[in-house]
């Protein structure tokens, strides 16, 4: 009466589907300005349901506090992402985030402090992303390691300046007195901060490695050096070798580094078969 | 290795540590108020003004002043840069439209004035400042001879100084300029030359001999420093004749 059941593979995934890591410390700083965290990186389910969130805030520590700012601005984001609607407009959600923690940050700063952002949502397989500042997010796919996120300071501004005007010399902007001043940070008072971010989601393809980070690692190692960090076998290898090599640079005024570290592996491993009926 | 989640969004591998490092590296660094190479400020001219969101969201408090963490070659707004508390200020026009925040049906809403202690003693106050216990070698005085601590010196620690009202720096001063920040300069004791640079925070408000001081300068004998509106003459202790590891 009841037939044969057939038995089914029944597909158990129990890992967490990407390898992750998180690296901080506080270089030749008095202060650490620097904050970061992950939402749902380890927990399978819930990034099955809601996707994963990372974020990396780099204090500005030439104005008010900037580990208030930083540790602010990653709550908010944090907060935000938690009433994520995954099946809404993400992009225009994250800048909204960025914009909210902004405010925040002004209404505990009064806009004598700020911090940067990179924020990052990786939900069903698909990175998307919105940044301000002059902190940096990396793709790592095959060989090639593509910035994914623009800088907002003076320098990249002036080589705007200088597009629009027919020049593609960068020299300009590089010599500018305030090149590496911020033209837009979390914490701007007055402004709705300009923003960057991706209008359509990146696929993410087994093997990809995604590197977010503060410029106490991008404006140290080369690209060269964070090839050969991200290509280690795994992340914490990876955040491992960016230790190194910022230790390696030995610059005396070392600023605090931070670095996050997402492997979408190659192979199966984090997923095993069993037998349901 | 066994990764967890603390409740900041860190992760640790609990195999190796018992509770979270990054969250016990925060807690165990230097508090507010020190100084750094090369740390992010606003560019010149930045003049943040408190700004109250038409949307009821919390303002600062009357009377909050932020202190200011000042680093050498720190990141900065654009020169110029002036938020306007009305928003017309233009942003640099870059990637996405300037958008402004919805308007809503919600009040205006001022934070309570708070009876916030006040971080920095106003000037009047500092005259009875309890007198520097200072520890280790020291490399010099900054002698105040014009303003209210005319006549009080203060030791130049062989080291990094921060300078300022705040009650974090090294060489505590009154200010009779009305400065935004909080630490305006530092002196930095240069053990190979055996002499002191002074480096410029804030902008515009340190004068040496004079003349506002806008990069690095190695003192000498005798030159007069303005400070917070003070002037103060600095006295060499190391210098030709005298090095404390030779004594």
């Amino acid at each position: 009466m009841f037939g044969f059941l057939k038995k089914r593979k029944h597909r158990i995934d129990e890992s967490p589907l990407f390898d992750i890591a998180n690296l901080q410390e506080i270089g030749k700083r008095m202060r650490q300005e620097d904050s970061f965290a992950f939402v749902n990186a380890l927990d399978r389910s819930m990034y099955d349901a809601r996707g994963m969130m990372f974020c990396v805030c780099d204090g500005m520590g030439g104005m008010a506090d900037g580990k208030l700012a930083s540790d602010t601005a990653v709550q908010c984001l944090r907060e935000d992402f938690l009433s994520l609607d995954c099946e809404g407009n993400i992009p225009a959600q994250l800048v909204k985030s960025l914009r909210a923690a902004s405010e925040q940050v002004v209404s505990l700063l009064g806009g004598n402090g700020g911090s940067t952002a990179v924020l990052g949502v990786i939900f069903r397989e698909k990175l998307y992303f919105a940044c301000v500042g002059d902190s940096y997010l990396f793709l790592l796919r095959g060989e090639q390691l593509i910035r994914l996120n623009i800088m907002h300071n003076m320098c990249h501004l002036k080589y705007l300046e200088a597009i629009r005007n027919g020049c593609l010399d960068p020299i300009p902007g590089r010599r500018h007195p305030e090149s590496a001043a911020l033209t837009s940070f979390i914490g701007m008072a007055g402004y709705a901060i300009v923003t960057d971010t991706a209008a359509q989601p990146i696929p993410l393809q087994r093997g990809d490695v995604i590197l977010a980070c503060s410029d106490g690692v991008g404006g140290v190692l080369d690209e060269k050096a964070l090839i050969k960090a991200l290509r280690a076998s795994s992340a914490q290898q990876a955040c491992d070798a960016i230790a190194k090599g910022v230790a390696e640079a030995a610059l005396p005024y070392q600023d605090n580094y931070t670095a996050l570290v997402v492997r979408f592996p190659s192979d199966s491993a984090g997923e095993r078969c069993a037998d349901t009926p | 290795m066994a990764l967890q989640e603390c409740g900041k969004g860190h992760i640790y591998d609990t195999d190796i540590y018992p509770q979270c490092p990054y969250c016990r590296k925060v807690a165990n660094s230097a508090p507010f108020g020190g100084l750094d190479y090369g740390a992010t400020v606003a560019p010149q001219g930045y003049a943040a003004t408190p700004v109250s969101l038409d949307y009821g969201a919390t303002v600062a408090p009357q009377g909050y002043t932020a202190p200011v963490s000042l680093d050498y070659g720190a990141t900065v707004a654009p020169q110029g840069y002036a938020p306007a508390a009305d928003g017309a200020a233009e942003a640099p026009a870059m990637n996405m439209p300037v958008t402004e925040a919805p308007a809503m049906n919600m009040p205006v809403t001022e934070a309570p004035v708070q009876q916030t202690p006040v971080t920095e003693a106003p000037t009047a106050a500092r005259q009875d400042m309890p007198a520097d216990v200072f520890e280790g070698n020291f490399v010099g005085w900054l002698v105040c001879i014009r303003g209210a601590q005319r006549g009080r010196d203060f030791r130049i620690g062989q080291k990094r100084n921060t300078i300022g009202k705040s009650e974090r720096a090294d060489i505590r001063l009154v200010d009779e300029d009305n400065n935004r920040f909080a630490i305006w300069a530092r002196l930095d004791y240069l053990e190979d030359e055996n002499a002191c640079l002074l480096q410029p925070i804030s902008t515009g408000k340190v004068l040496l001999n004079g003349a506002p001081v806008s990069e690095p300068v190695q003192l000498r004998a005798r030159d007069v420093v303005c400070l917070g509106g003070c002037d103060y003459l600095y006295i060499p202790l190391c210098g030709e004749g005298f090095r404390w590891e030779d004594a």
